[in-house]
């Protein structure tokens, strides 16, 4: 099967976040949240702007990357009720941020990791992550549940939490071999069922929303472009 | 012999008993000069796996990763199933569960993000800098990675791992935390 994009804006589109809403109005939301942190910036307030470009177009906008601190966020919407969440943030996005979301807004939230392992010694750890947030709280904070097969540091580790779905397909869970337990193709599967179609870029239409929120720390941030982040991940140069 | 440098300096004097014959006086040796008494096979087997013991202890001091093949000799040795990463559970009771997740939620609240628990530790750059699990990691608004670790008062293990996550990132903040 094939990622977003052929995989061609990986790191950007390796960990993506869905939440229910529009996209505008979620755009908005955040950017009042972050003007609100202690941390803001009084000399730059931040800005909402509209893109109407493609997908690829839009994501352009959120370059260069940026560490640690993201800058840029991307709202774009969907032919579905879900919007689509993408940052800059190097050297993953953090869609896991969309929990607080998810609760302050009281709506779903899913957060999405897909990333092809690239061998033992290679700088890319592989993972197939799915986590579902509700406006609840739950056992784990407001997370309903999480299906996570991860390479972490060279050490394959495979979790659930939360509560089954009933589309999970539970009985892969207990394979002997624990990279059989969950994969990409099984991710896709579940998004699916939720209404999202991660992976095929005709999901992404209409307007992004970008918001960019500059702060006084973020000064010191080292600023990667898109090339740098993926050679550091041992992949080609990536869209020109 | 690397395991007498690991451990101190190679030719400090060790105390290896009293002299019967001599009330009040000990054998004293410089340790890299006693040897240990044993047939020629004993030696032989000991240097082998002494050899290829040194880079296994030198990768766990670094925090380096190993895998379970490399770490062979260790776990024959110790008979420890360290290696074997059985990850320690989210939470030891009730009280430190809910005590932690009150402790994400507002830092979440506050703009923290990079959030990891029971996870090997990262930096703020997101680069692994050991492979410790620190109970609970994020990244605060002015980009400092901070480090939790809930301890109870009777454990007494909470300094050794705050002195750990400190040295794998000295940039970072650590706060030990105790709970019932």
């Amino acid at each position: 099967m094939s990622l977003l994009l052929g995989d061609s804006w990986a790191p950007v589109t390796s960990e993506v976040g869905f939440i229910e809403g529009d996209a505008s109005e979620l755009a908005a939301f955040h950017a009042r949240w972050l003007d609100g942190l202690a941390a803001a910036s009084s000399e730059r307030p931040t800005q909402v702007t509209e893109l109407s470009g493609a997908l690829e177009t839009n994501l352009a906008a959120l370059l260069p990357l940026t560490k640690p601190l993201r800058q840029r966020f991307l709202f774009q919407s969907t032919d579905s009720a879900w919007t689509a969440y993408f940052d800059n943030g190097t050297p993953f996005a953090d869609a896991a941020s969309l929990s607080r979301v998810a609760r302050d807004v009281g709506c779903r939230a899913v957060r999405v990791v897909a990333i092809v392992d690239s061998g033992p010694s290679a700088p890319r750890r592989g993972a197939a992550i799915w986590e579902l947030y509700g406006p609840t709280k739950t056992e784990f904070l407001n997370y309903v549940r999480t299906v996570s097969l991860a390479n972490d540091g060279g050490k394959w580790r495979f979790d659930v939490g939360g509560t089954p779905q009933p589309f999970e397909e539970t009985e892969r869970y207990q394979a002997k071999r624990m990279r059989d337990r969950f994969d990409v193709e099984m991710l896709e599967r579940y998004l699916g069922a939720l209404g999202i179609r991660a992976f095929d870029e005709s999901f992404y239409v209409g307007s992004g929303w970008l918001v960019d929120a500059y702060r006084d720390a973020m000064a010191r941030n080292v600023e990667v472009t898109l090339a740098e982040a993926r050679g550091a991940l041992g992949l080609d140069t990536g869209p020109a | 012999m690397w395991l007498l440098r690991r451990t101190g300096d190679p030719s400090r004097r060790a105390n290896f008993g009293r002299k019967m014959s001599e009330p009040g006086e000990s054998w004293e040796f410089s340790f890299d000069a006693f040897q240990f008494p044993a047939c020629r096979a004993c030696n032989e087997y000991g240097a082998n796996l002494e050899e290829r013991t040194a880079p296994i202890v030198a990768k766990l001091l670094s925090d380096g990763e190993l895998s379970a093949r490399a770490a062979e000799p260790v776990v024959r040795i110790w008979g420890s199933g360290a290696v074997s990463g059985t990850a320690e559970p989210k939470s030891r009771s009730a009280t430190r569960n809910a005590q932690c997740q009150a402790d994400i939620a507002a830092s979440q609240a506050q703009g923290c993000t990079d959030f990891r628990v029971n996870q090997q530790q990262v930096d703020a750059n997101g680069v692994r800098v050991g492979t410790n699990r620190p109970d609970v990691q994020s990244t605060d608004p002015n980009g400092t990675r901070q480090y939790q670790e809930y301890d109870t008062r009777s454990s007494g293990r909470g300094p050794a791992h705050g002195t750990r996550i400190g040295n794998n990132d000295p940039a970072g903040a650590t706060t030990l935390l105790i709970v019932p």
